[in-house]
């Protein structure tokens, strides 16, 4: 993420009055993150990503207006916060979920959302197994997602704020690594 | 050790306009003395995570006291939390694990390091400034005011005697109101009760 495409995404999560961003940081969050410091937004660290889904969905029952911004391997282990935390009580969290694994696979011949879940593709060295279980696993959780793969092109976050207060359910925006 | 009514009597009697999350088996207990809109029952979601959702409630709500009821077998699957409340400054959480050594609603079975873990010692290690460690009633009745008042966040470590609730529903079978109702919808009476 280039510092003024981190500024912009800085500005549209102000733009839409959210009040709290949980994350646990990475180098792909790194700018986004320098760029909150002095916004109106506050920044909350947690230890887990199931951690950080619990707590943002503890933030929306108490009237804040949280987003949550993690890895999608953090994805990975932030399933019962989301399905037991988020999902059970139609909490409207956006989740911002950078891409790792994403342009290697790609590299590779290999569409992420399409990838086979086979022992050779689980196995393969150069592949990143992440990158070929993020979609599905989205997919199988109930948690709709956008994709951000345009780097002047935001319009997919406001899209997923406004999915998710709509539908009230936690929605998901995977942030293509490639443009990190 | 306490029984569930030497430890949640004094609570219920000290309460106003507290918010308290309870968590496993104290949830029922709790239900059967209390009937208010912000309390919260950590039940049918997710496993571990009620101190995570009391701490964004009190994050959210700076000027209310949020009480969060942790269970052991809760409060070691998500030992980072203890981290986080600390790193976030929630002052007014307070934050108990009930130290029954079990995972009671699934049938008492024993928790990894059960009876030998310190959790206040956990709580000091994680930066908590006021750590309370309760074995006899007396003593957390007395001292109750005092953990009321006292600037968090808080952590308060309770040995409790072993229980016999066993797992919890969301319907009409369960005398609690907080229970009789889905997550989705008690989120609604409890936001509506915070004005949200």
């Amino acid at each position: 993420m280039s510092t003024s495409r981190a500024s912009a995404v800085a500005r549209l999560l102000e733009s839409l009055d959210v009040t709290h961003l949980v994350t646990i940081p990475d180098n792909t969050s790194a700018l986004l993150l320098e760029a909150l410091e002095g916004a109106t937004i506050r920044t909350l660290y947690a230890t887990r990503e199931g951690e950080a889904v619990a707590l943002a969905s503890g933030l929306w029952l108490g009237g804040a207006r949280p987003v949550v911004l993690i890895q999608n391997t953090g994805l990975l282990e932030s399933g019962d916060g989301l399905r037991g935390a988020a999902s059970r009580l139609g909490a409207p969290l956006l989740l911002l979920v950078t891409t790792r694994g994403y342009a290697v696979a790609r590299a590779a011949g290999v569409v992420p959302g399409a990838a086979v879940l086979s022992r050779e593709a689980l196995v393969r060295a150069d592949l990143d197994s992440v990158a070929l279980m993020t979609e599905q696993t989205l997919d199988a959780w109930g948690v709709p997602f956008h994709r951000l793969e345009d780097a002047t092109d935001l319009s997919a976050i406001g899209a997923a704020w406004e999915r998710a207060h709509s539908e009230e359910r936690p929605v998901a925006v995977l942030i293509d690594a490639t443009f990190s | 050790m306490l029984t569930k009514d030497q430890l949640l009597k004094p609570l219920a009697r000290l309460r106003s306009d507290e918010v308290i999350v309870t968590c496993m088996g104290v949830t029922r207990p709790w239900g059967r003395i209390s009937d208010h809109d912000l309390d919260f029952a950590s039940a049918d979601s997710a496993m571990g995570h009620t101190a995570d959702l009391a701490l964004g409630i009190a994050l959210a709500q700076p000027t209310r006291r949020v009480v969060c009821l942790n269970g052991d077998g809760s409060m070691l699957m998500t030992l980072g939390t203890l981290a986080t409340v600390v790193e976030a400054g929630a002052r007014n959480l307070i934050l108990f694990v009930l130290e029954n050594r079990a995972y009671e609603i699934t049938g008492n079975q024993r928790i990894p390091g059960g009876g030998r873990l310190d959790f206040a010692g956990m709580a000091r290690a994680a930066g908590f400034e006021r750590v309370y460690d309760f074995d006899d009633p007396t003593t957390y009745e007395s001292a109750l005011p005092e953990v009321f008042a006292a600037e968090g966040p808080v952590f308060v470590r309770v040995r409790m005697e072993p229980g016999t609730e066993g797992p919890i529903s969301r319907s009409e079978k369960e005398e609690a109101r907080y229970l009789r109702t889905s997550l989705a919808d008690w989120a609604r009476t409890f936001r509506a009760a915070l004005g949200v």
